[in-house]
Formats: structure tokens, C-alpha cells, sequence
């Protein structure tokens, strides 16, 4: 009887700590609930690092009284995972990439743009809308695009034993034709490069190569795969976001990069130059889409035509160098020479856009990325 | 002459041995020396001195972003220390109760032995077979286990070299088990437990691998913002904020020397 | 609910539930949020599930995908990184320890504080610290070039050694401190006795010194070699990203899509790998001080 007694106490002294417990666990979604119901408007953007300047959010907020929570991913494979797992709850605006976009649309991820709410729709860059990740622009509108391209020291080059005589121009044709061989030819003498961290971009840019030479990608891929691993060993580092710094300390003399990283090293910098390989490049678009639990469209909509608005597309250029998707603003300001450049850039390429397309599935680009760094060289 | 010879030998000796261990100091503390006065340069990059400046100090201080993720690693580490004190003396009254358990406090060790990352892992999966969103509580209940693993093992090891005999006394004298504790143990006890608590507190503040894996994307902090920092670009910013973070740290291990004279922590 | 309460504590002198009450917080919160997801991984690695998610068998799959080239040589390269980096510690740690415990005479709070102090600042801080000594125009080549040992800036950063050296450097104080422990709980007079005797020094240091110290030298091993087979900051900010390790593979996998159930699998492995390691080299540590004793 006194067992029992002791055995019961003893349950009920679990049962009220498990019970204290769950309070403490679920106070995040009492607090999220009470401001829900008695704070101002707000919504959730799930963004890349440095889309959007924070004075020109923090205006918008003043302006509109609707507060911005800005999160963060670094690829698109993040977002989507955070997308499926909270089914989209929790997120008002997200800025997926073009590929990303067809993935998000399939699995019903996305909710259908009114267009009637987007102001700026007449000024969007024709090139950028009815693209194929998106025809009739029926679930994104496009923000910003960059181009993918090599950063090269030509003054370095320049002075290389095989290019004397070259002046810089030269330098930089010789590179346009040579285009992504440049990263791929075996085997630069004393000089390495830089590499993106993205899975599906290094592998993209391997298969570009081999195509445009008319090899196979090989069984299970066996071929880009040693395309890759043979090149590891000039590959300084993989990363996405550093190139500019590789460039700049002179650690490495050629990366692959985008013309938004790249242009904030080589604004005032005579030494670097941007080459857009001739036998073809990828370009990347970032979209406004809307997830499709999202309930809060009208303040959705608001932020997205702010920031589409004369003065903040012109902010976003000057600060990001991302080729805007509203491309006729840029006339109303005076260009120095670099942001000239940039544009000239953009306006050349931007009849024949590729977009990468996801032509692994994730089993085999996971198999592909740890035998590549795995391997031993 | 044999004899100078030896004494030379061992006057060698013992000046190798200072050397080695100069050179090992200085190992360990140049890369960090070097930080510091490099978050003075005017470059924006590891390279050579150009100037004395004030300027990253002054970004810094403009940096939104990091200031945020200062505060939520503050608050998590707060409520990190305090649950793990709380639960720890609990704990550690049960204890002093029931010897028969004193195997148990050694084994809090594990919290702290396992590999962060297959905790984290762990934790990840059975955070999403509960349905509870990443944020700052998951990172919180993560830290406690943490500090659990440290604080248990050290408290239970001080109340053992406890003198009996006063806890004996009070209860010869009438006081219950409650008021044993609270007005003899815990008293004697209390140095050990805020030297703990502050040794929790940074082990929270800094702790990476397990923010890294459940803080979701909402939760930034500062190790994580380091992080994305080093990974998108190489800023004398972080020099300054390295140098603040030493000083904070360093007068935090000064308040917990004061309060644990004698550190045994192993 | 009173009457509950009361049960609770008015039996006290002798058998009551207050010690239980107290006691279940901890452990509770231990089972649920540490043995439970530790079982979970274990679990989940082995079972398998069809597409509406309910269990439908046991199978050893994922383990078998591990078995291939290039996961076998991430797993041999984690472990020879720790390996590598509990000997080279070991070696640097001992003489420093003995030396703060013995010699360091008005010195030692001072070196004792410095010792602690890296513990107390952040992990990244230090790699950050790296870079500025080991880039192309970091610290340590401007000092070599302006001494005139080099001509050309070496190429330091990115590469494994840098990798080796941030190990070796981050680890160091995690073994130094245990040492010192145990060496600061060891009688300093019994090496002035074995001295009396007639010993050498290298037979008082592995007579004397190694096997009493063995509790704080298991310690140490422990403290170190776990933590850097596990490690992936490391090989990806200050190796360039270029050669995964355990820890880079478990991170990718876990946080990837569709392969958390394969990370999952990986951990459990690489986990089995490191336990059998650990108590191999544990067992050998033992072994060598019953030899010497």
C-alpha cells in the first residue's frame, strides 16, 4: 500500500515537471500569438544577405508603420528546406532564384501574384519577364539579376612570361575567348583560382565546359567528376562570397564570381577585370514570390512596389551593383565609368539569358560533392 | 672543473625549458596580439601597416546586425545559466540527500564528452518529431544540457569536500532537510555555484556547433554572425570586435578567479 | 493540490519525496533532451520507412552506402587529424605543465591566468586570428621576408597546414590544463627522492611522473581527441573548403534536403569509428602505465 502510495507521488511529481516543461517550450508560440493580435503590422521577409539596404527598409517602416523582419539564407537549398518543413507558415515575401522558383512551383509552394497590385510592372526590363522558370510571370516578379563571370588580375597576367607583349586589353580578349577553359585546362603554371561553394554551380560550369567540347558528362557523371577532382588541385579555395578579397591579396588571380561580388572590388581598380566567357555564361535572376500560406498580401505588396521605386532601385545599384530588374530607372542618375560599364554589361547579355538548371538529383549531386572533396588527389 | 660544467649544463637546461615555454605562450597568444593591433591599420585587409585609425571601432558601432545578435546570445546564455543552475542545485539537493545516487552526477561528464555535432544532430531530429520551431528556446534547452554537463560533475565534487560535520550539527539541531540546505550547503556552496554559473555563461556565449545546427534561421548569434562574416568577407570590423570581446572575457575570468581561488575544473 | 504538497514535504526527517522532487527536473530534462535524441539518431539510422512515414522494417542500407572510397577516406583522414593532434599536443603540453607546476615559482597565477584565458574567447575569434597571421601579406611573411629568410611570400593559408597548425594551436590548452591538474596534485618531493636515489631524469619522467599522472593524461586524450574528429569550421575556413572531414559531412548531410536520414546514418557511424578508436587508443594508454609502473 505505502509503494503504491510512493510509486503515485512520485508519477505526479514527473507529470508536473514534464508539464512545466512544455510551458517553457511553448512560450515562443504564446509570445508570437499575443503580438500577433496586439501589435502593429508586420511581415516576415526570408531574403538573401545583402538584397536589401537596412536605411531603406527602415524608411519603409517609417513610412507605412509596417515593421520588417528580415532572416537569411545563403542558397536556395536552405530556403526551400525551411519552406517544406513550416509548410510556408511564418513567411510573408521570399526571393527565390530562377531555378528555385520552378522547384517551389512544382511542390505548390507559391501563391499566384495579383498583378494588379504591382505599380512598377510597365518598367520591368522586357528581357526579365516570360522567362521560361515562369511564363506569364504568374507567381514571381523579377527584382534584380547578376551575370556569373571570371574575375581576372590582368596586371598579373600581364606580366606572365606567355602573355609579354600583351597590354591589358589584349589580356582581357584572350580571356573572353578562352572563357571557362581558362579554369579548367590543365595545368596553370604557379597561379590557382577560386571556386564557388555551390554544388550546383561548380558542376554546371564543369558540364558547360565539356559540352562546349564536345565531351560526354560520362556514366554517372564519372567525367565531370574528373574534370573536377583534377582540377582541385589549382582550386585555391571554394567559396562564394570571398572572391573579391582572393583577388585583392593576390592569393589567387583568376575566381569565378558575379558581376554584383566582383564590382565593389573593382569600382576604382584598374588592375581587375570582369570577363564574360564567350562560349556562354549563366545569369541569375532573384524573384519576388510569395509563399502560399502567406495572409498578409497588401503589406506584401507595399514593400515590394517601395522597393521597386525610383530612389530605392537607384540605392540598390549604387550599393549592391545588382543589374535591376527596372533597368529605365538608371537613366534619371548620372553613371560614373564602372556603373557605365556594368550596365553595358548587362545590355549585352541580357537577349540570351541561361539560367542553371537542377540536372542532378540531390542523391547524385551529394554523391558528386563528397567524392570531389573527398577523394584524395 | 666537472662541477661548472654541469652547472652550466643544467643552468642550460633550465633556460631551454623557459624558452619552450615562452615560445609556447607566445604561440598562443600572437595570432590574437596580432588581431588587436591590426584592428588599428587603415587597410581593409591582412596586409601592411598604413595607419593608425579609429574607424572599425566606429563601424562597429554602427553595426545593426551585430548588435542584435550580441543581445540574443546574452539572452540565451542568460537563460542558459540560470536553468542550468537551477536544475544543477536542485540536483545537487537531491543529492545531498541520497548518496545512493552519486554515480549519476559523474555521469552528467557524457553532456560534455559526446561531439557537439552528433548532439546536435540528435537534437535537430527530435525537434522536428515534436514540432517545435528552431529559435532561441531550442538553443536555450540545447545550452542547459551543456551547462549541465558542467556544472553537476564540479558542484557535486565541492559539496563531497564538504565538512559532514556541519551538515550533521543542523540536523542535530532540529532543521529540516530544506532548511539544512538552504542555510548551511548552499551557503557554503554559493562562490562554487556563480564561479559555475559564469563558466556556463560563456561556455553559452560562445558555443558554435550547437547554434550552428538548432538555432534555425530566425536566431542569430554572435557566433553565427561571426561566421557569416568570415565566410562573406574578411573585415577589420571583426578585429574590433575581437579586441572588446577579449576585454569582456578577460575581466569575466578575473570575477570568476575571485570567486573560485582554488579552480579545479578537471 | 495542498494535500499533494504536503505529502510532498511534511515527511521529513528521514524518507520523504522532497529529494525526488528536486531530483526530477535534471533528470528528466537529461533523458528527454540528451539520451533521447542520442537513442533517436541510433534508431532512425537502421529503420527504414515507406512514403506515408510509418515504420516498416529494420535494415543496415544507409551503412552499407557509407562503405565506399570516398566516405572511408573522410572518416581515416578524421581520424588521423586527431591522432595527429592529441600526440603533438601531448608532446608540447607535458613539458609546459610541468614546467607552470614546478618552475614557474611567483609566475605561475599569472601563467595560469593566461592558460585560461583562450577558453573564455570565442573559437572563431581565433581562426579569424589566423588569417591575419598567415596570408600572403599577413604577419608571419612580411616578419620572414623583412628577416630575409624568404624572398616570395609562402603560401601558408588554404592548404592543410594550416589546418594541422589552427588544430594543434585551439587544442593545446585543453590538454595543457588537465596535465597541470594532475601534475599540481602530484607530491613534487617524490622526483626529488627518485633523484636521491640515483634516477635520470628520463627514468623519473617515465617511472615517476607519467604513471601518476595517468588520470589527468586520460583526460587530456579524451578532451582532445573527441572534439577534433568531429571538427568542420576548421578544414572549411582555414583549408579553403577543399577536403571534408567527418564533421563537413555530417554538417552537409544533416543540413541538406532529403539526406538528414543519411546524416543520420553517417553520425552513428563515424561515432561507432571514433568509441572504438578512443577506447583502443585508452586501452594502449593504460596498458603502456601498468608496463611502466
Amino acid at each position: 500500500m505505502n509503494v503504491l502510495k510512493v510509486f503515485m507521488l512520485r508519477s505526479a511529481i514527473v507529470v508536473f515537471w514534464i508539464a512545466v516543461g512544455i510551458g517553457l517550450l511553448s512560450i515562443p508560440r504564446l509570445t508570437s500569438w499575443l503580438s500577433m493580435r496586439f501589435e502593429r503590422p508586420f511581415i516576415t521577409v526570408f531574403t538573401w544577405g545583402n538584397m536589401f539596404d537596412i536605411a531603406r527598409v527602415r524608411a519603409f517602416e517609417k513610412e507605412t508603420g509596417i515593421k520588417v523582419f528580415l532572416n537569411f539564407y545563403t542558397t536556395n537549398e536552405e530556403l526551400h528546406k525551411k519552406l517544406l518543413s513550416s509548410q510556408g507558415d511564418g513567411y510573408d515575401l521570399i526571393i527565390p532564384s530562377d531555378y528555385a522558383v520552378e522547384k517551389l512551383k512544382k511542390e505548390g509552394l507559391l501563391k499566384k501574384i495579383d498583378k494588379s497590385k504591382i505599380t512598377f510592372l510597365s518598367h520591368i526590363n522586357q528581357h526579365l519577364l516570360n522567362l521560361p522558370f515562369d511564363q506569364h510571370n504568374e507567381y514571381t516578379v523579377p527584382w534584380a539579376w547578376e551575370l556569373y563571370g571570371l574575375g581576372v588580375n590582368v596586371d598579373y597576367f600581364a606580366q606572365q612570361r606567355n602573355f609579354r607583349g600583351l597590354n591589358k586589353k589584349q589580356v582581357k580578349n584572350f580571356f573572353e575567348n578562352k572563357g571557362w577553359g581558362a579554369l579548367f585546362d590543365c595545368c596553370p603554371q604557379g597561379y590557382s583560382v577560386v571556386m564557388t561553394s555551390d554544388p550546383l554551380e561548380i558542376f554546371s560550369f564543369g558540364a558547360l565546359y565539356l559540352r562546349n567540347r564536345g565531351e560526354e558528362l560520362g556514366p554517372q557523371y564519372n567525367n565531370l567528376l574528373q574534370l573536377l577532382v583534377r582540377q582541385r588541385s589549382w582550386v585555391e579555395a571554394y567559396s562564394s562570397f570571398r572572391a573579391d578579397y582572393f583577388l585583392i591579396t593576390g592569393n589567387s588571380p583568376l575566381a569565378v564570381t558575379t558581376t554584383a561580388q566582383m564590382w565593389q572590388g573593382i569600382k576604382n581598380n584598374d588592375a581587375f577585370e570582369f570577363i564574360v566567357p564567350q562560349e556562354g555564361t549563366y545569369a541569375t535572376i532573384e524573384n519576388f514570390a510569395l509563399p502560399g500560406a502567406s495572409k498578409k498580401d497588401d503589406l506584401v505588396y507595399a514593400f515590394i512596389n517601395y522597393m521597386s521605386s525610383p530612389e530605392s532601385v537607384v540605392k540598390h545599384f549604387e550599393k549592391f551593383s545588382f543589374f535591376p530588374a527596372c533597368e529605365s530607372y538608371l537613366d534619371s542618375i548620372e553613371l560614373d565609368v564602372s556603373q557605365l560599364k556594368l550596365r553595358a554589361i548587362a545590355r549585352e547579355h541580357q537577349q540570351k539569358l541561361m539560367f542553371f538548371k537542377a540536372f542532378l538529383s540531390d542523391q547524385e549531386k551529394y554523391r558528386l560533392w563528397v567524392a570531389l572533396k573527398a577523394t584524395r588527389s | 672543473m666537472v662541477d661548472t660544467l654541469l652547472r652550466v649544463r643544467s643552468h642550460m637546461v633550465k633556460n631551454l625549458g623557459r624558452f619552450f615555454v615562452v615560445g609556447v605562450y607566445a604561440f598562443l597568444y600572437m595570432p590574437i596580439i596580432i588581431l588587436i593591433i591590426f584592428s588599428f591599420n587603415k587597410a581593409p585587409f591582412p596586409s601592411r601597416w598604413t595607419g593608425f585609425t579609429w574607424q572599425w571601432y566606429h563601424e562597429l558601432a554602427r553595426t545593426t546586425h551585430l548588435w542584435e545578435a550580441v543581445m540574443n546570445s546574452m539572452f540565451i546564455a542568460v537563460c542558459a545559466t540560470v536553468l542550468s543552475l537551477i536544475f544543477s542545485v536542485f540536483f545537487i539537493f537531491f543529492l545531498a540527500q541520497s548518496r545512493r545516487f552519486e554515480r549519476v552526477a559523474t555521469f552528467f561528464y557524457v553532456n560534455t564528452v559526446v561531439p557537439e555535432i552528433v548532439f546536435a544532430v540528435g537534437l535537430l531530429g527530435l525537434f522536428s518529431f515534436l514540432g517545435v520551431p528552431l529559435g532561441r528556446v531550442t538553443l536555450v534547452v540545447a545550452h542547459t544540457i551543456l551547462g549541465m554537463g558542467y556544472a553537476i560533475p564540479n558542484l557535486f565534487a565541492r559539496l563531497s569536500e564538504l565538512d559532514n560535520r556541519l551538515t550533521e550539527a543542523s540536523y542535530d539541531l532540529g532543521a529540516s532537510a530544506i532548511e539544512t540546505f538552504r542555510f548551511v550547503t548552499f551557503p557554503l556552496l554559493r562562490s562554487s555555484v556563480i564561479a559555475t554559473g559564469l563558466f556556463v555563461f560563456m561556455i553559452s556565449f560562445d558555443d558554435f556547433v550547437l547554434a550552428y545546427f538548432c538555432s534555425g534561421s530566425t536566431t542569430q548569434t554572435l557566433p553565427l554572425y561571426l561566421l557569416s562574416l568570415m565566410r562573406a568577407e574578411v573585415s577589420p570590423t571583426v578585429n574590433a570586435l575581437s579586441a572588446v570581446l577579449l576585454m569582456f572575457s578577460g575581466s569575466l575570468v578575473m570575477v570568476f578567479y575571485s570567486y573560485n581561488s582554488r579552480a579545479k575544473l578537471f | 493540490m495542498v494535500r499533494l504538497m504536503r505529502c510532498v514535504t511534511n515527511r521529513f526527517r528521514g524518507e520523504n519525496e522532497l529529494p525526488f522532487f528536486f531530483g526530477t527536473p535534471a533528470i528528466l530534462w537529461q533523458i528527454i533532451f540528451f539520451i533521447v535524441p542520442l537513442l533517436a539518431i541510433l534508431f532512425f539510422s537502421v529503420s527504414v520507412f515507406n512514403s506515408q512515414g510509418s515504420l516498416i522494417g529494420f535494415s543496415f542500407a544507409s551503412f552499407k552506402y557509407f562503405f565506399s572510397m570516398p566516405y572511408v577516406w573522410v572518416i581515416l583522414r578524421s581520424l588521423w587529424l586527431a591522432f595527429f593532434n592529441v600526440s603533438v599536443c601531448f608532446l608540447v603540453a607535458y613539458p609546459v605543465a610541468y614546467y607552470l607546476v614546478f618552475r614557474a615559482g611567483s609566475f605561475k597565477p599569472l601563467l595560469f591566468f593566461l592558460l585560461v584565458l583562450p577558453f573564455w574567447t570565442n573559437f572563431l575569434l581565433h581562426i579569424f586570428a589566423w588569417f591575419f597571421v598567415l596570408e600572403k601579406e599577413g604577419f608571419l611573411n612580411l616578419f620572414l621576408q623583412s628577416v630575409g629568410l624568404i624572398s616570395k611570400p609562402l603560401h601558408l593559408l588554404n592548404s592543410s597546414f594550416a589546418v594541422y597548425l589552427m588544430m594543434v594551436y585551439y587544442y593545446l590548452p585543453f590538454m595543457i590544463l588537465p596535465l597541470y591538474a594532475a601534475l599540481d596534485r602530484f607530491d613534487g618531493d617524490l622526483i626529488e627522492a627518485s633523484y636521491d636515489l640515483g634516477a635520470t631524469w628520463w627514468q623519473t619522467i617515465w617511472k615517476i611522473l607519467i604513471p601518476s599522472t595517468a588520470g589527468g593524461i586520460v583526460t587530456g586524450f579524451f578532451m582532445v581527441f573527441v572534439p577534433s574528429f568531429g571538427e568542420f569550421v576548421i578544414p572549411e575556413l582555414l583549408g579553403g573548403d577543399k577536403i571534408m572531414y567527418v564533421g563537413n559531412v555530417v554538417s552537409y548531410l544533416v543540413l541538406g534536403e532529403n539526406t538528414g536520414a543519411l546524416g543520420g546514418a553517417f553520425t552513428v557511424l563515424s561515432c561507432l569509428v571514433l568509441g572504438l578508436s578512443a577506447f583502443v587508443c585508452y586501452l594502449g594508454i593504460v596498458r603502456l602505465i601498468k608496463m611502466l609502473k
